[in-house]
């Protein structure tokens, strides 16, 4: 009887030890792809950060007012041809 | 063959023959026993007393700590557009003790990183443990490097900030060092926000520092937040063009402009002349790095004025039309005399004092208080004590304590000499003309909703009346007709001052205007001022009066604020829109 009991004890244990080995194997796993789409996201971020740069170095006052002024030949407005639109109250 | 062989057998070798003494083997086990007894010792030492020491060494040869580096926050203007962001770079770094390179691969890395290679050889030489070779690389750069697998070469992560405003953002922003850390600027004022904590990251490393498995985070990194400014794009963009335009023209040394919502006291453009640009910073002077709005105090001169009559006419002292005598050109109080810079033959009005920009018609004014009624108006518009924006290095300016106030001083004073301010107190305490009597503290990032604790300096009436007179000095008659804006009713004061060096006054001037635009409700203050214009003349009036109108008539605009003065319908544009039927005519003709 004694002997028994015994037997199903140390089943359990070695069950319970490799439980904690695959555990800590697929916990390993989770981790790294969770590293990996990490890693992911942040050169996303960084891509994203790079392409505001390059939008706002196209987008610059400086440049806009160049092109629109140069290439498209606008101006500001003389006073004369503003027509102020009220806001109706 | 004959066998001729003596048979030696383990029974009959001849040596056990002899008789050994019995000491011999106690002698040989007890030499065993000591020996295991020793070893037995030494396990127990190591297993239980020094367990934990060793553990501890044995770890750091395979696990290790590392940094995971955070990004700092990024900077937008008010309406989001980036003035600052990050992105990361390599440095590359040697161990001089295992970097044991062959010449061929030393040329190689030297190309790499555009260094000389003897520079790059005595880098290796070095006796130190680590030595940067190179840092703030990109990316790509880096990674050729890293494929060559050189021994000994390592490479970090890190950031370099970016700032694609440049030059036009420059004193705003500031910037900062190889470190990532603030330096000037916004960058430093804010850097608690904008600076992230780097997370940490426990790994197992082999014997050449790759990682071989990614173990828990320790903590995790903490993203710089980001910070959005109430800065204007455009319109900094607007000053910006214009301060420099300025420069130029009037061969200035320095210059600066401030432009600030008066409804909401946040501030929308910022800009000082010279400038650098921060994504480049070999050759930065203190002149360039100077901001002249926060940092620098002056001696306002004539913008000054409008206070003492605001108090005037607050306390009831003077109304508007009341007639002030300054016909004399001249005024005498102890032993100095304060003069006007052109006679005025006629006895005038407050509000004339004002727009012709009296010396002695406002020095009359305040003789009306005393030096503790004037300190305190002082004191409430702010001048003497930092704004604490926060901002690095503000200056305070100088106001000395009433007590102590002569009074020629007090007298020089009311016309602004004798005390000292920045640009950007003077352009808050016009805040006052320009919100009806209230004063509001200033904001360098977008707030939402509009200020609610104001403080009360003036009266609406006396607000009311100041602004009509401040727009009469835009007005024909008035100092500043330049200053006017197509359109828009607008007010403000002129100052020309004399600099101060070592103490006394030097025939070189500092032009400024402060002014504010609609007058009927007013929505901006702009304030701009010009250190040494050296190009003909140095009156506010001629100096700075075109550049103020000039960013106020594109800030208006760019706000899409509603005009408030008639607009003269110009020939100009019904001429060309003939010319343009003329030319169409003739070409339907040809």
């Amino acid at each position: 009887m004694k002997m028994r009991f015994d037997a199903v004890l140390v089943a359990l244990t070695v069950a319970s030890a490799l439980g904690v080995v695959s555990a800590q194997h697929q916990a390993r796993k989770l981790y790294a792809e969770f590293e990996r789409e990490q890693a992911r996201a942040h050169s996303l971020e960084v891509e994203w950060g790079q392409l505001q740069l390059e939008q706002s170095t196209w987008a610059a006052h400086a440049r806009v007012e160049k092109l629109a002024r140069e290439r498209l030949g606008m101006r500001p407005p003389v006073p004369g041809q503003v027509l102020v639109v009220e806001p109706s109250s | 063959m004959k066998k001729n062989q003596r048979a030696v057998t383990f029974n009959h070798n001849p040596l056990l023959k002899r008789e050994l003494p019995m000491w011999r083997p106690r002698f040989l086990l007890l030499a065993l026993l000591a020996g295991s007894m020793t070893l037995a010792g030494r396990a127990l030492y190591l297993q239980g007393v020094n367990n934990d020491f060793l553990q501890a060494k044995g770890e750091s040869r395979y696990a290790r700590t590392i940094e995971i580096p955070a990004t700092r926050g990024r900077i937008t203007d008010r309406h989001g557009d980036m003035l600052a962001v990050s992105t990361p770079v390599r440095s590359v770094w040697a161990m001089p003790a295992d970097a044991k390179l062959e010449p061929a691969q030393v040329r190689e890395l030297a190309r790499m990183l555009e260094m000389d290679v003897r520079e790059l050889n005595e880098k290796l030489a070095s006796q130190r443990d680590f030595v940067y070779l190179k840092r703030q690389l990109s990316p790509e750069v880096a990674q050729r490097i890293a494929d060559l697998e050189l021994p000994g070469i390592h490479q970090q992560r890190e950031f370099r900030r970016y700032y694609p405003g440049g030059e036009v953002m420059a004193h705003i922003l500031g910037f900062t060092n190889v470190e990532d850390r603030g330096q000037e600027g916004i960058e430093l004022a804010f850097d608690k926000q904008l600076a992230g904590e780097p997370g940490l990251r426990r790994v197992i490393k082999d014997r050449r520092g790759q990682i071989i498995e990614g173990a828990e985070a320790v903590r995790p990194p903490r993203e710089g937040e980001e910070v959005a400014l109430s800065i204007d794009g455009k319109i900094q963009y607007l000053a910006w063009s214009a301060l420099r335009d300025t420069m130029k023209e009037h061969k200035a040394k320095a210059g600066a402009a401030v432009v600030i919502d008066s409804r909401s006291g946040e501030i929308l453009a910022m800009v000082n002349a010279p400038t650098f640009n921060p994504n480049n910073r070999r050759n930065l002077t203190g002149e360039q790095l100077r901001n002249r709005v926060f940092t620098d105090s002056f001696e306002p001169g004539s913008i000054m004025k409008p206070f003492i009559a605001g108090l005037a006419l607050d306390r009831g002292k003077v109304r508007p039309t009341t007639m002030i005598d300054a016909t004399a050109g001249r005024m005498t109080i102890g032993t100095a005399t304060i003069s006007d810079s052109h006679r005025h033959a006629k006895p005038m009005t407050v509000a004339e004092v004002i727009q012709k920009s009296s010396n002695i018609g406002t020095v009359k004014l305040a003789q009306h208080f005393t030096p503790t009624e004037m300190w305190q108006l002082f004191d409430d518009l702010g001048f003497g004590k930092p704004l604490n924006l926060g901002f690095p290095g503000e200056s305070g300016g100088r106001l000395r304590p009433a007590k102590s106030w002569k009074p020629i001083e007090q007298a020089t004073m009311s016309y602004g000499h004798g005390i000292s301010v920045s640009l950007i107190q003077m352009a808050r305490a016009y805040l006052a003309f320009a919100r009806d009597g209230e004063l509001v503290p200033l904001s360098l990032t977008r707030l939402e909703g509009r200020p609610s604790n104001g403080r009360r300096i003036f009266s609406v009436e006396t607000a009311r009346a100041m602004r009509t007179m401040l727009e009469s000095v835009t007005q024909t008659g008035g100092t500043a007709t330049r200053a006017q804006v197509a359109g828009y009713r607008v007010g403000g004061k002129t100052g020309t001052a004399l600099k101060i060096e070592n103490g006394r006054y030097v025939k070189r001037y500092i032009a400024s205007f402060v002014g504010f635009a609609p007058v009927s409700n007013p929505r901006l203050v702009v304030a701009v001022m010009i250190d040494e214009p050296s190009a003909g003349s140095y009156y506010a009036g001629t100096v700075v009066g075109p550049l103020f109108s000039r960013i106020m008539e594109g800030s208006l605009r760019s706000l899409g604020v509603a005009p408030d003065a008639p607009l003269t319908p110009l020939h100009l544009a019904r001429r060309q829109s003939e010319e343009s039927e003329a030319a169409g005519v003739a070409q339907e003709s040809m």
